[in-house]
């Protein structure tokens, strides 16, 4: 190759020199998200990003919300996991409309996967969508997706020290839904401090504490998807 | 280990500004990471190596500048540096805090021949 051929920055090869960047190594993912928030609000449709530990119970509330709102809600289901379609197939079920991500070894969804998987989804205009990330409370902390809100799920099998253990994920969620409390009374959980180092992490999170097994507390968290969705049409 | 993802992601903006600024190969890339950008040093580490092989920054240095974590206080209007995102302001003990830096994760600048 000749020196400098039509470079117009005149830079020998071989000889070395300094770029600065200074670029957010998120920024492509950002781009994705960005996009993705667009395609949303132009069709009006609220997108919750789901985050939680395996085991956390998301599924079961999923499926449960589904059931409750059928009628006065649509409702459609983009389902991220490392393997298998098991969540999806339960979601299904409902009849509500799915679309699987497999990641393989992934440990997060991103911006390109949302919004391949919206593509090929397709969710009505006016709907809410789930995305139910992949268990993990590291990892999906740091990729934005598109969604209108992010909303932790925490079972109180878990440490009520959750929060400050993995406080990044705390602290970017708008809403915390405090999960299995029928089991409560078997459990040393402490649920007024956890909802503490919640807030130490996170002044402005909204807690709502409930069971999808029993029912319990479901109806607050069927008024918050209602009423953050008007939120949402007057925004627009 | 997203780690190896966000990897991926400097190798492909390293190989899109090597179009633009005309360089063959990537000496040392220099990132700055905030405590609380959710990255474990070691598994960025590990994760650049893999991800740096058979490509333009294969065996480039990776240096990384730690940036610190500071935050003001919206009850008593302190600024002060933080090590944990669950910190009280020193002074009144609220945690009604703005994190005013902390969550960088930047590439800074590139070493290229």
């Amino acid at each position: 190759m000749a020196e400098g051929h039509g470079d117009h920055h005149h830079h020998h090869h071989g000889e070395e020199r300094l770029i600065r960047l200074e670029q957010d190594i998120l920024s492509k993912n950002n781009e994705y998200a960005a996009a993705n928030r667009r395609w949303l609000s132009e069709r009006n449709i609220l997108a919750l990003n789901l985050l939680s530990s395996p085991g956390s119970g998301k599924t079961t509330l999923l499926t449960r919300t589904i059931e409750a709102l059928r009628g006065k809600l649509p409702i459609t289901v983009i389902e991220g996991d490392q393997q298998t379609d098991n969540d999806a197939q339960k979601i299904r079920q409902t009849g509500a409309a799915v679309q699987q991500i497999n990641t393989g070894k992934g440990c997060h969804l991103d911006g390109h996967m949302v919004g391949h998987a919206l593509e090929s989804l397709q969710p009505p205009s006016g709907s809410l969508l789930f995305i139910e990330n992949v268990g993990n409370l590291v990892c999906p902390a740091a990729f934005d997706l598109g969604e209108a809100y992010r909303v932790v799920i925490l079972s109180v099998t878990e440490g009520e020290d959750k929060p400050i253990k993995y406080p990044d994920i705390f602290a970017s969620a708008d809403l915390l839904l405090l999960n299995k409390l029928d089991l409560l009374p078997h459990l040393q959980f402490d649920v007024e401090q956890c909802i503490d180092y919640a807030r130490r992490v996170n002044p402005r999170i909204k807690v709502l504490q409930l069971s999808a097994t029993s029912g319990e507390g479901m109806d607050s968290w069927y008024q918050w998807l209602s009423a953050t969705r008007q939120l949402a049409e007057i925004g627009q | 280990m997203h780690e190896l993802s966000l990897c991926q992601s400097v190798i492909e903006t390293l190989q899109r500004e090597s179009l633009q600024h005309h360089y063959q190969r990537v000496k040392r890339v220099r990132l700055e990471i905030g405590p609380f950008a959710t990255v474990d040093e070691e598994a960025l580490r590990f994760a650049f190596e893999v991800a740096r092989s058979e490509t333009l920054a294969e065996g480039a240095e990776l240096e990384i500048i730690r940036s610190e974590a500071r935050a003001r206080c919206r009850s008593c209007s302190n600024s002060f540096a933080i090590t944990e995102r669950f910190d009280p302001c020193p002074l009144c003990a609220s945690h009604e805090l703005e994190l005013l830096s902390g969550e960088e994760l930047r590439i800074v600048d590139l070493q290229v021949e």
